[in-house]
């Protein structure tokens, strides 16, 4: 019975040491420390300036068997590095990552945001650029040499100004609302008018169907001079009778 | 009333021009347009050198083939390396003097190392050939003024899609 579990250890050693050899060589060809994704990014505004700021997603990947503290870094790449006809960004705050520094865990992968800001009032002079800025990712806790994997970030700026044609074309139906408001308002101002002149007009006709108080006087005197006369035209009838 | 009649017609001509550029700012759409499936991977190994006591004025220098650089993603990339400076030691291109020192790269690709990056292997292929050996070449301060403190220095290699 001991011999045949001696004999059944031979087989399990060699297993075991040929699993351990797997497991060393795996090892001497392991992947890079961390990974990026993707290599290249590119942000294209064709059709002009969002009032947001832009947000892209990079997923940095740990293939290492234990948790590594990682921070997020925005640079400019040297010139000789710079893609064909791409220039450097006029500020590099412009870009900004977050989580700037995070902790990837063993074997797994985290997703940062990489957010474009271009001021308001830079606008204006960022028509038709093409500028490179680089997001690397780097080992707070590196040994002498780091390595650090590279996203290129390109981004390209609208092509041109909003032309008026332009503006005016887009916002056609807008226009058409706007000038149907304005029509309307303007038709409700004159027919506010209208009323008003025609109330004015009625009143004054009411003024001056309505006796005033000279007339009225003028009336009760007319009416007493009147009944005098009647007196008087009585009497001489009578008289005369 | 006139007032107020010209103060609400100047409202609306305001209103009516200025609307296509506020519209165009407003339903602009932009385009990401992201690379497929590219990922950025290196590794240098080993990462970390023995240099053992070198004396002041003195050199000491790996074999050229003591590192391996090696592209683990899927897009060949460029690389580039640059050294920084140590707590009180400067790194120099010249002959070091007092509190300065000097890495140079032995290998194929021969330079030394500045605080600025230079580029160092280009296009290293995941196919063709993913790897790159080299080594490094630590030449001393004549002089250090530190007391003998401890100085920490790191090379960092980048890597970009090439």
């Amino acid at each position: 019975m001991q011999w045949r579990g001696y004999r059944d250890a031979i087989p399990f050693k060699i297993v075991a040491f040929t699993l351990f050899l797997f497991y060393v060589l795996s090892q001497s060809v392991y992947a890079g420390d961390i990974s990026l994704t993707p290599a290249k990014l590119i942000i294209d505004m064709p059709e002009g300036y969002k009032k947001e700021p832009i947000s892209v997603n990079i997923t940095v990947k740990n293939n290492l068997a234990y948790d590594v503290d990682v921070r997020t870094k925005i640079s400019n790449p040297p010139e000789f590095e710079l893609t064909e006809n791409h220039t450097f960004i006029p500020n590099l705050s412009w870009v900004k990552t977050t989580p700037s520094m995070f902790t990837i865990p063993a074997k797994g992968e985290v997703t940062f945001k990489v957010t474009v800001d271009i001021p308001d009032s830079e606008k204006q002079n960022c028509y038709n650029k093409s500028w490179e800025v680089w997001v690397s990712v780097s080992k707070i806790k590196g040994g002498f040499i780091n390595v650090e994997p590279v996203t290129r970030l390109l981004i390209h700026t609208p092509p041109n100004p909003p032309s008026i044609t332009e503006g005016i074309m887009k916002s056609l139906p807008l226009l058409a609302f706007l000038l149907t408001v304005f029509i309307s308002i303007i038709l409700a101002k004159i027919f506010i008018e209208r009323k008003k002149k025609l109330y004015t007009y009625k009143n004054r006709y009411r003024n001056l169907q309505k006796p005033s108080y000279a007339t009225e006087r003028k009336s009760i005197l007319y009416e007493d001079d009147i009944d005098k006369k009647i007196d008087q035209l009585l009497s001489r009838y009578n008289m005369r009778n | 009333m006139k007032k107020l009649q010209v103060l609400i017609v100047g409202i609306l001509l305001i209103i009516t021009f200025s609307a296509p550029i506020v519209i165009a700012a407003d339903t602009a759409t932009i385009t990401i347009t992201v690379t497929a499936s590219g990922t950025v991977s290196i590794s240098v190994s080993p990462t970390t050198w023995a240099m053992g006591t070198v004396s002041l004025g003195s050199y000491n220098a790996t074999s050229s083939t003591y590192f391996t650089l090696s592209n683990d993603g899927d897009v060949r990339v460029d690389t580039q390396i640059n050294a920084s400076n140590s707590q009180n030691w400067n790194l120099v291109t010249g002959t070091p003097a007092t509190d300065e020192f000097k890495i140079d790269t032995l290998g194929t690709i021969a330079i030394t190392l500045t605080t600025s990056l230079q580029n160092f292997k280009q296009d290293l292929d995941p196919v063709t050939g993913n790897t790159y050996q080299f080594g490094l070449n630590f030449t001393m301060p004549t002089a250090d003024t530190s007391g003998g403190v401890e100085q920490t220095i790191t090379v960092t290699i980048k890597a970009a899609q090439g």
